[in-house]
C-alpha cells in the first residue's frame, strides 16, 4: 500500500505541475472574461454590463487623463446588475488603499431591473449562482477558479494560444468586438437584439428599488476610494424607444440619484454622437473609441480637485 | 456527480482511504461505507430518487427472501410475479409512460380520431434501466432456483447500489458480485495499479475521443441539411467513435475503480469495432446487456432451438426490446431492427458463431480477407449507429438519403476537406488514429492499455501513462455527460 501511494503521488503531482503550467499560459486572450479576475487589484473601474464592457475603453480616457490605472470590470446584463453579489465581486476587485480612482458606472433601465415576479426579492435576482455568485478570488493568476469552473473550452486552446478572434479581450479589461459591421450584417443582429429586447426582456422584466438600493451602496462605497462618475451610453434609435416605453422616468431618477448622492451624472443618449452599433444595443467598437474620448472630457469637466 | 468531475475526482480519494485505512479488515464496516458511499453518490443527482432506489432494492431483498422460504410453488410464483410487475412498472412508468401515450394519439390520428394523449412531466431516475435489470436477474435466479437469497440485507444493498455501476453498468449477476462482497476485500497493489491503468484509459477515451468526436457529430447531425455525401459519412464515424469510447471508456472507468476496492465486474466491451461479423460485434458489445438478454429472454422465449419462425421471431424479440431498453423512442427500435436483420442471415445459415476467437490473434495484422470482413461489419454498424443518433426515423431516412447521394458528388469531397480542414483539424483524428492502433495492439487483453509498455523499463512506461494524463486534462473542459446515463 505504501509503495501504491507514494508511485500515486508522484504521479499526479507530475500531472498537476504539468497542468498548471498549462494554467499559466492563460492571458487576455483566453476568453472574454477570464483576464479581469487574473489582474492584480485596481484603483479605477469601469462598472456596469455589456454595454459598458464593450463601450467603454479604458486605454483612451486613461491616455486622456493621463492615468494608467483605469481597468473596464464590467460583464454582462446577466452577470452584473446591480446588486449584493456585483457589489461583493467590486469590493474583492478594488484596491482598498487607494483614495483617488475614478469609477465610471454605466447606467441603464436593464441593470436596475429585476424578475417582474418578484423585483425586491434578491432570491430572485438573476446573478444569483452565475459566474461573479462563485467567483471566490478575482485577482489571481493563473485564476484556477476560473479556469476549472468557468472556462469553457478544452484546456490545449490555452497551449496552442487558439481563441475567438470575435471577441477580444484587453489588457485594460476592455472587450473589443470583431463583428461584420456591413449595413446587412449590423441590420440582422439589430433586428434579433430588438426583438429579443421588445419580447422576452421588457416583459419579463421590472424596476428594482432594490437593485436601485445597492447602485447607491455602490456609489456609497466607491466615493471612499475617488471620484465617481454615472453614464448612460448611447443606444440605436430603436433601443432608445424600447427603454422609454419600459422605463420613461430613467432619465430624471438618474438625475435625482446623482444629485442625492453628488456624483455626477453623464446623459450621452441625450447628446447628439453619430455612434455605430453591433447590435443596436452595443456601441461598435469605433463608436466606443469615441464615447470613452467625450467622457474623459467629461471627467475632466468634473474633476473634484 | 461524473466520473470526469472534480467531484468524483475527490470523492474517489476520500472512499478509497475510509476504506482501505479506516474499515480496512472489518467486511460489515467495508460493506457499510460502500453502500454509504453509493448512496451519497447516487444523491448527488437527485436525492428525490434514492428512495426509489431504496424501495426497489428492498423489494427485490424481500421477494427473494419470500420466494425462497414460499411454503409453496403458487405462492412462491405470487412473490415472483409481484416483483417482476412492480420493477417493470417503475419503469415503464419513468421511462416509456410519455412514448405509449404520444404514440397511442399518433395513431388514434391517423384513423381520424383526435385525442390529447395525457402525459406526465417526469424526470427520468438516472441508472433505473441498470438497477432495475440487476434487480430482475437477482429474483429470476431465485425463482429459477439457480441462487439462494442474500439473507444480509447490506450485502445485497451494495450489490445493487455499488457506486462505480450504479447509473450505467455494467449490469452485474447475483453469482458473479455477491460472493465478492460477501467476503472481506484486501488491498492488492498489482490489482490496484491495473485498476488505476483502466481509468486512465476510461478517462482517454471519455475525454479525449468521445467528446472531442462529439462537438462534430453534433454539429453534422444537428445541421444534416446543411450537408451532403461524405460530411455526412464523416459525422455517422464521429458519432460511431463518439459512442463507443463514451461508453467503453465509462465502463472501463467502473472496472477500474471497482478493482481499487478489491472487485471484479463483468467485462462490458471487447473491442467490438475489430468483428468480422455482426454475430461477432454482439458478443463484444455492452456484454453484459447482451447476455442478460440472452440468458433472461432469448433462452426463455427458446433460443435457437425451434424451426426457422421461430428463430426468426426470437431473434427480433431481442434485438426490438435491446433497442427499446436504450430508450422510449422508435429511432431506438429501428436500430436494433436493422441490427436484427443484419443478424438473421448469420443465424439462418448456422454462421452466427463462426468467428469465436480473437481476430488474428497471435499476429501483427489481419489477413485481406479479415480486413475486409472487419471493414464491412464496420461499416454496417457505423449504418445502424446514424438512427441511434438521429432526432426520428425520418431524420435517419433524410440523413441516409443525402449521404448516399451526395458520395458521388465532386461537391461533397470538397465540402468534407473543407470541414476537416476548417473545422475538425488534425489533432482529434491523429488522436482517433492513435487510439485505434493502442485498441489493436491491446485487442488480446481486457482493455487496450493494460499490457502496452508492459517490458518497458518503468520511466519509458510512465512517459507513456503521463502522455495519456496530460492528454485527458488538456482536453477536459465543460464537463460532458455520458451518453449511457440517459438509459
Amino acid at each position: 500500500m505504501k509503495r501504491f501511494l507514494i508511485l500515486l503521488f508522484i504521479f499526479v503531482a507530475i500531472l498537476i505541475a504539468g497542468f498548471v503550467a498549462v494554467l499559466s499560459r492563460a492571458n487576455e486572450n483566453t476568453d472574454e472574461f477570464y483576464y479581469r479576475f487574473a489582474t492584480p487589484k485596481q484603483s479605477s473601474l469601469v462598472i456596469g454590463t455589456s454595454r459598458a464592457a464593450q463601450g467603454i475603453n479604458p486605454s483612451i480616457i486613461n491616455a486622456q487623463l493621463g492615468r494608467t490605472d483605469l481597468f473596464n470590470y464590467a460583464f454582462t446584463n446577466d452577470h452584473s446588475p446591480y446588486g449584493a453579489i456585483y457589489l461583493r465581486s467590486i469590493r474583492e476587485k478594488l484596491n482598498v488603499e487607494s483614495n483617488s480612482g475614478i469609477f465610471i458606472l454605466a447606467v441603464d433601465p436593464w441593470c436596475l431591473s429585476s424578475d417582474k415576479q418578484a423585483p425586491e426579492d434578491e432570491k430572485f435576482f438573476r446573478e444569483n449562482g452565475l459566474m461573479l455568485d462563485q467567483m471566490p478570488v478575482v485577482d489571481m493568476h493563473p485564476n484556477v477558479f476560473y479556469l476549472m469552473k468557468f472556462y469553457q473550452e478544452p484546456y490545449s486552446h490555452l497551449l496552442t494560444g487558439t481563441h475567438n478572434a470575435e471577441l477580444v479581450l484587453k489588457r485594460d479589461g476592455w472587450l473589443e468586438v470583431n463583428v461584420p459591421m456591413d449595413s446587412a450584417a449590423v441590420q440582422r443582429r439589430t433586428v434579433s437584439r430588438m426583438n429579443d429586447y421588445r419580447e422576452k426582456v421588457a416583459p419579463a422584466y421590472a424596476p428594482s428599488n432594490l437593485r436601485m438600493h445597492f447602485l447607491i451602496e455602490t456609489i456609497a462605497y466607491l466615493k471612499k476610494h475617488g471620484n465617481v462618475y454615472l453614464v448612460r451610453l448611447p443606444v440605436s434609435a430603436e433601443m432608445k424607444l424600447i427603454e422609454d416605453d419600459y422605463y420613461p422616468a430613467f432619465d430624471e431618477q438618474m438625475t435625482l440619484v446623482s444629485s442625492q448622492n453628488t456624483v455626477s451624472f453623464l446623459n450621452l443618449r441625450k447628446e447628439n454622437m453619430n455612434c455605430t452599433f453591433t447590435d443596436g444595443n452595443h456601441l461598435s467598437k469605433y463608436s466606443a473609441h469615441e464615447v470613452s474620448e467625450r467622457i474623459a472630457t467629461f471627467i475632466k469637466e468634473n474633476t473634484k480637485q | 456527480m461524473l466520473f470526469n468531475s472534480i467531484q468524483f475526482a475527490l470523492f474517489l480519494p476520500v472512499v478509497f482511504f475510509l476504506y482501505w485505512f479506516v474499515v480496512n479488515r472489518n467486511l460489515k464496516l467495508q460493506n457499510v461505507l460502500l453502500l454509504v458511499s453509493s448512496y451519497f453518490f447516487y444523491a448527488c443527482w437527485d436525492y428525490r430518487f434514492l428512495f426509489l432506489l431504496i424501495f426497489s432494492t428492498l423489494l427485490d431483498y424481500f421477494t427473494g427472501l419470500k420466494m425462497s422460504d414460499a411454503p409453496n410453488e403458487t405462492r412462491k410464483k405470487f412473490w415472483f410475479w409481484l416483483s417482476i410487475i412492480i420493477n417493470l412498472g417503475f419503469l415503464g412508468v419513468f421511462k416509456y409512460f410519455n412514448f405509449f401515450a404520444e404514440s397511442f394519439a399518433q395513431a388514434t390520428e391517423s384513423l381520424g380520431w383526435h385525442v390529447d394523449p395525457w402525459t406526465i412531466s417526469v424526470i427520468l431516475p438516472v441508472g433505473i434501466s441498470f438497477y432495475t435489470f440487476h434487480g430482475l436477474s437477482y429474483v429470476i435466479d431465485i425463482y429459477k432456483n439457480r441462487i439462494q437469497p442474500e439473507r444480509n440485507f447490506v450485502v445485497y444493498s451494495v450489490f445493487v447500489s455499488f457506486f462505480p455501476l450504479l447509473v450505467a453498468g455494467p449490469i452485474e449477476r447475483a453469482t458473479h458480485l455477491l460472493p465478492q462482497i460477501q467476503k472481506v476485500r484486501h488491498f492488492d497493489y498489482i490489482r490496484a495499479v491495473d485498476g488505476l491503468r483502466q481509468i486512465l484509459w476510461g478517462l482517454f477515451k471519455k475525454v479525449v475521443i468521445a467528446d472531442g468526436c462529439a462537438e462534430f457529430a453534433n454539429t453534422i447531425f444537428n445541421h444534416s441539411d446543411q450537408y451532403s455525401g461524405w460530411t455526412l459519412v464523416l459525422g455517422a464515424l464521429f458519432f460511431t467513435f463518439q459512442i463507443y469510447c463514451d461508453f467503453s471508456g465509462y465502463s472501463d472507468i467502473a472496472l477500474g475503480t471497482a478493482r481499487l476496492f478489491g472487485m471484479e465486474l463483468l467485462r462490458n466491451f471487447a473491442f467490438p469495432y475489430f468483428s468480422r461479423d455482426i454475430a461477432e460485434f454482439w458478443r463484444r458489445w455492452h456484454i453484459s446487456l447482451s447476455s442478460w438478454f440472452r440468458d433472461y429472454l432469448y433462452v426463455p422465449l427458446g433460443g435457437s432451438k425451434g424451426g426457422t419462425w421461430m428463430k426468426v421471431r426470437n431473434t427480433f424479440i431481442i434485438f426490438l426490446v435491446s433497442g427499446f431498453w436504450h430508450g422510449a423512442n422508435w429511432t431506438f427500435i429501428a436500430w436494433g431492427a436493422l441490427n436484427a436483420i443484419y443478424f438473421l442471415p448469420l443465424l439462418l445459415l448456422n454462421k452466427n458463431r463462426s468467428n469465436l476467437e480473437i481476430v488474428a490473434q497471435g499476429k501483427m495484422l489481419p489477413t485481406l480477407r479479415e480486413s475486409m470482413q472487419m471493414l464491412i461489419t464496420f461499416g454496417l454498424t457505423v449504418l445502424a449507429w446514424i438512427f441511434f443518433r438521429a432526432e426520428s426515423i425520418s431524420h435517419a431516412l433524410d440523413y441516409i438519403h443525402d449521404l448516399f447521394v451526395g458520395l458521388v458528388q465532386k461537391s461533397s469531397i470538397i465540402e468534407a476537406v473543407n470541414f476537416v480542414l476548417m473545422r475538425t483539424g488534425f489533432v482529434l483524428p491523429a488522436f482517433v488514429f492513435v487510439f485505434l492502433m493502442m485498441e489493436w495492439i491491446g485487442r488480446e487483453r481486457q482493455y487496450a492499455l493494460s499490457h502496452i509498455g508492459w517490458t518497458w523499463p518503468r520511466p519509458v512506461r510512465w512517459m507513456l501513462y503521463l502522455a495519456i494524463g496530460f492528454a485527458v486534462l488538456l482536453f477536459a473542459g465543460k464537463e460532458q455527460q455520458f451518453i449511457y446515463f440517459q438509459f
